[in-house]
């Protein structure tokens, strides 16, 4: 071993000499050639120099001496071009070379090696086209090489470890010694041959021992097409049966070396990719590295096994074999790397072409394994994975920064989206990239947590930074390992908990305090879905002439004006000026027919972190405003117009009872019937929808600790104030309701025309009458014919009238009727067990029951019963002819 | 100031009521007697314009007019701590103070004397108001200056103010003592007639039953007009209290009112309240009463006749029902709840409703005051449009036709001008109410679409066959 270090040390001395040497023997003994083959040629060659490696020369045993006039008689065959022999040349090179204090060993296998080449230059001439080849397997010799070097000149002590794991070993079975007992018995084919070739032998170790870095040798070669060793044809006969099984076993072993040099080989593009693949890579190429320092242990220790057995002369059978490394010793050996570097293949194959998430994850499958050595490597492989995840992590949650070149990290942020829809579409998390070990809900924080961190920022503009922050992020990053850990109790999940923790209650307390958060939602709740009753009603009452216009003449600014008053002479004086702020009237473009009542609307104008927050609803209040406000409309039609309207009039009509009796009785009904139903409707949607949603909402507001939650609660609850409202049902319902308003229009339209009609008929006959006392006061007759004849004609065209009037009623009362059945009879079949409820709420004394059989049925347990039947009786149907078949 | 409703105040039982009345109201808005506002009532929760308007040094005044014949209440009212409350100009006492002697023609002729100078305070509340939405009349019907004057001024109400609505507060005379006042039935008779002609919506105050109700429930031996007053100024407040809590709905006197009444004449709502406790029972505490009560316990106890308002006598043939029904609930409810209790009512049919058109119990959650302590948790009020109202009117029809048989005390009721040719007025005023019974009574048939007035002296009769025959051909 000191040995080795001090041949490395004169090297690197006397390497620059050394080289130029070698370099210029190379030039004679090759010729001129490319210069990177040269160079590969010269690095090949220093490299298996000072690794004292006696490559080719193992077949024919010459001394130094023998080399060197081989090569020289080789080299006299050929002529400089400067007359000057190339052997004469070489002679000089090689007095050279022995001047400088260099090992002998070294020398001669340097010889050795240059005699070979020499030789093989010759051949090289005679078949070229297998020149490709070699030069290929250079080129991987060479990579191995310089690992191999690399690993065994810098640590000692992984030999050392081998040695004693080794020794460690010999009280298992498949150790070398108790195994070749166990050989001896069964195989004693083996054990004679060798010990009948204990050179070849040797050659056969050797083999083996570079198959295992996937390197040919003399016995192995390598299948072009599978890349598996295969025995060379040409040596075969060298070898016993036993020896051939033994060798191809043991090339096993290069080929997953050969596949983990290629899985983690960036260039092939079959690799993980991206900064996790990266890892992945870097730490396979760790574990070559490491197998190659085993590996060049066990090739120096049969170099000076065999080293020592020249020095003794050749005394084989002298010494005690146990230090020899046997086939069967490496059978023994091999066992552990062969096991991990399959596991390694079967890794980096299931990670081909991954990256991100998608990579730990597969990473993460292999975890679960009852062999201890493979979770060991596993867990290896998979914190080496996790390295730069976690410190993405930590750099979103504790920063809000993604720095993801690669794209493998679970958040993603959108370019496009701008700073306004940050809170809902900027970040997202991308879900093919997230670990399997992170749990959904925890991505989710951490996906919050960032999400919080550059709202503040950005929109809050706030720039303080986490409390404790590098103490959060010395844990998070401290060790990669936690993340996927069985239990999500480690210190790094604690660490994302208390920043989660941290940040979305600060997020919590600034929406909640400053921007008040819960008050404009609160605000909405009122003005936009018409909680706050007394200032609903006296807008309405202020615009009362704006919403009768054609839509054409409304203009906004006028109504702008009305709204404030309304909010100054309402309870809505006592809110917030902060909140009512907020509140905007707007006026919709009108279409053709509009009136104010169809294109103005109430609208809560949010910005800032608010926006950011509540502008993704906006669209749902403006929804939801539009039912909800035509409901008021047809509540202000009813009681403020019709309803008042008959109110007066009947007690200014009570001189004409007998005539118009009939039809003001009938209309009289008929608005109570359309009164329950719009009252009905407006306490259900108003109270049983939205005040009791709202009750649940506040009490989830209450209960919330972060910001989602509250905006969580908040969507459910507009969503299901949609269908309480009747906005995202059937068709059919919306289509009912709207039949029913247009009755209501339609009945005012007719009672106006019908009071005119009345009042008409009363002034006439005060008229008359009038002229009657006047005329009795003179003591005259005062009517005259004429009169009286125009008089009873106008009455009787007022009772035609009438009659008329009254179709024209009944006519609207059917259409009412027949809309008000098909809502309930659609609400009946309703799914939902509320809007059951509802309609048996509008029919609450079963009035509509009555009249219309078909709503009884669906209602009945007979009908259920009888459906039931049915659905059982189809399903049989249709079973039966496939059971035939 | 929107919605704003003017109350007046005629006569004796008139003013008490009203007292009571106002002494509610500002021990809920947290005014004091002297109408300022108190440190601790300004949550804004409330709405105080409706009835109040505020002087220039933010006073809080009523918007109420205080009428009387004859100065004893109103002076014992101005003699009270709440003197200061109201607007001095607002109090009207007859200059000769004599009163009306119990006498209808009496208070309705001198009403007609007085009208300028009433209608004086009664235009200059109104303009001072931005959009009036009407007007809550407190009175009895039996006396003199409430039933008589009244009567007047709603009449003259109706035509100077048609656009608004006259809601009124009307004590109707105990039956189960004999009054003192032995022109009762008329004065009932002819102030029913206004009742039903000028006002939109009557709620009844039965003396009757509310006496029964004190005797009964609050276990008062002999219940004081204070005590009797002080349960009408519950139901006057709690009946006005959506108007003054706004919530969603039913947030004015119209919303209110209009999905009670059907048809302009069957105006006339009873009420019913619960739980009921005595003064007496919260200041001692001897009764530790407080049971808990839910939505539905308070709803069902609203529909037993034994907490109505109203001694509707027994329905022998059990046909009468209910028209509408508005349940006022206050106090910590579940809103789930609600929904529950009226499906449980439906379920039981513990109500019975008219059959010929769509009804249900409509319910108005209302914020209670916070000022004002309550040992119950859930407090509800009734206002209800039942059939059964009518046998009030009859039993008024019986007596008077008893005493108008006998043409007996009509002497007092010739000397006034609207008497001096004719007796005419009763005559009409029987008519009119007769015709109002026969309305709720053909109103628990399903046939009430078809319904019309049968006149007692048969000269509409052959047209109302008429048209009952046209419409049965048409049917």
């Amino acid at each position: 071993m000191s040995q080795d270090l001090n041949v490395d040390d004169d090297v690197a001395a006397n390497a620059s000499a050394i080289s130029n040497i070698i370099n210029e023997m190379i030039i004679c003994i090759k010729g001129k050639q490319l210069p990177e083959v040269h160079d590969l040629e010269i690095a090949e060659l220093s490299k298996m120099v000072a690794a004292n490696n006696l490559f080719i020369r193992d077949s024919n045993m010459l001394t130094e001496r023998e080399c060197v006039q081989k090569i020289l008689k080789l080299l006299s065959a050929r002529k400089q071009e400067d007359g000057k022999t190339v052997s004469d040349y070489f002679h000089e090179l090689y007095s050279k070379l022995t001047l400088i204090n260099c090992d002998p060993h070294m020398r001669h296998s340097l010889m050795t090696h240059l005699l070979s080449m020499a030789d093989n230059s010759d051949d090289d001439k005679s078949s070229a086209n297998e020149d490709p080849r070699t030069q290929c397997d250079n080129l991987t010799q060479i990579l191995v090489r310089r690992l191999d070097l690399r690993s065994s000149s810098s640590s000692i002590l992984n030999e050392m470890e081998l040695v004693n794991r080794n020794g460690a070993g010999s009280c298992h079975s498949y150790d070398s010694s108790q195994s070749s007992f166990g050989f001896r018995q069964s195989f004693p084919n083996y054990l004679e041959a060798t010990k009948m070739f204990p050179d070849s032998q040797h050659d056969i170790v050797m083999s083996a021992i570079y198959s295992f870095t996937g390197v040919q040798g003399k016995y192995l070669k390598k299948d072009v097409v599978t890349g598996r060793f295969k025995l060379d044809p040409q040596n075969i006969k060298f070898l016993t049966t036993g020896q051939a099984g033994m060798l191809l076993r043991l090339s096993e072993l290069g080929y997953y070396h050969d596949r983990v040099v290629k899985f983690s080989d960036v260039s092939t593009g079959f690799n993980a990719i991206g900064s996790m693949g990266q890892a992945l890579i870097s730490k396979l190429k760790e574990e070559l590295a490491n197998f190659h320092g085993q590996v060049a242990v066990l090739h120096d220790k049969t170099q000076r096994f065999r080293h020592d057995g020249w020095m003794s002369g050749f005394a084989y059978k002298d010494k005690d074999s146990g230090d020899e490394l046997t086939l069967f010793k490496l059978l023994a050996w091999y066992i552990k790397p062969l096991h991990r570097m399959q596991w390694l293949t079967k890794i980096a194959d299931a990670c081909q072409i991954k990256k991100g998430g998608e990579l730990a994850s597969t990473v993460y499958d292999f975890l679960d394994n009852g062999n201890d050595m493979v979770n060991e490597l596993v867990e290896d492989l998979l914190t080496a994975i996790c390295g730069p995840l976690v410190r993405m992590i930590s750099k979103w949650i504790l920063e809000g920064g993604i720095s993801d070149i690669h794209r493998e990290f679970f958040v993603k942020s959108i370019k496009d989206v701008g700073v306004d829809r940050l809170w809902h579409d900027k970040f997202r998390l991308r879900l093919p990239m997230l670990p399997k070990f992170v749990p959904i809900e925890l991505a989710k924080k951490i996906l919050m947590t960032g999400k919080c961190i550059n709202f503040l920022r950005e929109i809050c503009e706030e720039q303080g930074m986490m409390k404790k922050r590098d103490e959060l992020m010395k844990v998070m990053e401290s060790s990669a390992a936690h993340i996927f850990s069985y239990t999500p109790d480690t210190s790094w999940h604690a660490a994302v908990e208390t920043c989660y923790q941290q940040t979305s209650k600060h997020v919590l307390d600034i929406m909640v305090g400053p921007h008040k958060l819960l008050d404009h939602l609160y605000g909405m709740r009122r003005y936009l879905l018409l909680g706050q009753g007394d200032f609903i009603s006296i807008l309405i009452e202020n615009m009362k002439n704006e919403l009768e216009r054609p839509g054409l003449d409304v203009y906004a600014n006028d109504l702008t004006s009305m709204l404030d008053s309304a909010l100054r002479c309402t309870n809505a004086q006592y809110d917030d000026p902060d909140i009512l702020n907020h509140l905007d009237v707007i006026v919709q473009r009108p279409f053709n027919g509009d009136i104010g009542w169809d294109i103005i609307s109430l609208q809560y104008i949010v910005h800032g972190p608010l926006a950011a927050m509540l502008e993704s609803t906006m669209p749902t209040y403006k929804v939801l405003f539009k039912p909800l406000w035509r409901m008021k409309h047809m509540e202000f039609v009813l009681s403020m117009k019709i309803w008042k309207e008959q109110m007066g009039n009947a007690k200014a009509l009570r001189t004409m009872k007998s005539e118009i009796g009939k039809a003001s009785h009938r209309l009289n009904l008929f608005t109570s019937e359309i009164m329950h139903f719009i009252h009905q409707m407006q306490y259900y949607v108003l109270f049983e929808v939205i005040e009791c949603n709202w009750v649940e909402l506040q009490k989830k507001m209450q209960k919330a600790t972060t910001l989602d939650e509250i905006l969580e609660a908040h969507e459910k609850f507009l969503q299901t104030i949609l269908v309480g409202c009747f906005v995202s049902n059937k068709a059919s319902v919306e289509h009912s309701l709207e039949v029913v308003y247009d009755n209501i229009i339609e009945l005012e339209k007719w009672q106006s025309s019908f009071y005119k009609d009345c009042f008409k008929e009363l002034s006439a006959r005060k008229e008359l009458s009038k002229i009657v006392e006047k005329s009795e006061e003179k003591g005259v007759y005062g009517l005259t014919n004429n009169m009286i004849l125009q008089r009873d004609q106008e009455a009787k065209m007022f009772a035609e009238k009438m009659d008329i009037a009254c179709r024209g009623l009944e006519v609207i009362a059917t259409d009412y009727e027949k809309a008000v059945s098909s809502f309930l009879m659609s609400l009946n079949s309703s799914d939902d067990p509320n809007l059951q409820l509802f309609g048996t709420r509008l029919d609450f004394n079963e009035y509509y029951k009555k009249r219309d059989t078909n709503l009884s049925k669906p209602l009945t347990f007979e009908h259920m019963r009888m459906s039931n039947v049915f659905a059982l009786n189809s399903r049989f149907v249709i079973c039966t002819p496939s059971c035939q078949e | 100031m929107p919605s704003e409703i003017i109350t007046l105040q005629l006569g004796q039982c008139g003013n008490q009521i009203g007292f009571e009345f106002w002494k509610r109201l500002c021990l809920e808005h947290g005014i004091s007697p002297s109408g300022v506002l108190e440190d601790f009532a300004n949550d804004g929760l409330d709405r105080k314009d409706v009835f109040f308007y505020q002087a220039d040094d933010d006073h809080y005044i009523p918007r109420a007019v205080l009428l009387d014949l004859e100065p004893r209440v109103i002076n014992t009212i101005m003699g009270s701590v709440y003197s200061k409350l109201y607007n001095p100009e607002n109090v009207y006492l007859s200059k000769h103070g004599g009163g009306a002697g119990n006498n209808w023609a009496s208070g309705y002729s001198q009403g007609e004397k007085l009208q300028e100078e009433v209608f004086d305070i009664i235009d200059r509340e109104a303009d001072g108001s931005d959009s009036l939405e009407g007007f809550i009349l407190c009175h009895s019907i039996a006396g003199g200056t409430g039933s008589g004057m009244g009567s007047f001024i709603m009449e003259r109400l109706a035509d100077r103010y048609p656009k608004k609505l006259i809601q009124t507060f009307s004590v109707f005379p105990n039956q189960d003592e004999i009054s003192d006042v032995v022109v009762q039935p008329y004065n009932s008779m002819l102030t029913l007639k206004r009742l039903t002609t000028a006002a939109d919506s009557v709620v009844v105050l039965d003396n009757t039953a509310l006496n029964r109700i004190a005797c009964d429930r609050l276990h008062i031996q002999n219940p004081s007009f204070s005590q009797i007053n002080n349960l009408v100024s519950t139901i006057m407040s709690v009946s006005t209290t959506t108007l003054r809590y706004p919530s969603y709905m039913n947030n004015n006197l119209i919303g209110l009112t209009a999905p009670l009444i059907p048809t302009p004449q069957l105006h006339f709502l009873m009420t019913g309240y619960t739980p009921l406790t005595s003064d007496s029972d919260i200041n001692t505490q001897q009764q530790v009463n407080v049971r808990k009560t839910t939505v539905l316990d308070v709803m069902r106890r609203l529909l037993q006749p034994k907490n109505m308002m109203v001694s509707t006598g027994p329905d022998k043939s059990n046909h009468h029902c209910y028209i509408s029904i508005l349940n006022i609930i206050q106090g910590e409810v579940d809103p789930t709840q609600v929904h529950k209790s009226l499906q449980r009512i439906r379920d039981r049919k513990m109500a019975q409703f008219i059959p010929w058109g769509p009804t249900s119990i409509q319910v108005a959650l209302s914020r209670s005051s916070p000022y004002v302590q309550s040992n119950h948790r859930v407090s509800g009020l009734m206002l209800a449009n039942h059939t059964s109202i009518c046998s009030l009117f009859e039993r008024a029809l019986n007596q008077y036709d008893k005493l108008r048989k006998r043409g007996a005390f009509l002497d007092q009721f010739r000397r006034e001008d609207i008497f001096k040719d004719d007796l005419n007025e009763l005559d009409e005023s029987r008519e009119t109410v007769d015709c109002l019974v026969q309305e709720y009574e053909a109103a628990t048939r399903e046939d009430y679409m078809q319904f019309s007035v049968k006149r007692g002296n048969g000269q509409a009769d052959s047209k109302s066959e008429d048209s009952r025959s046209k419409t049965s051909a048409g049917s």
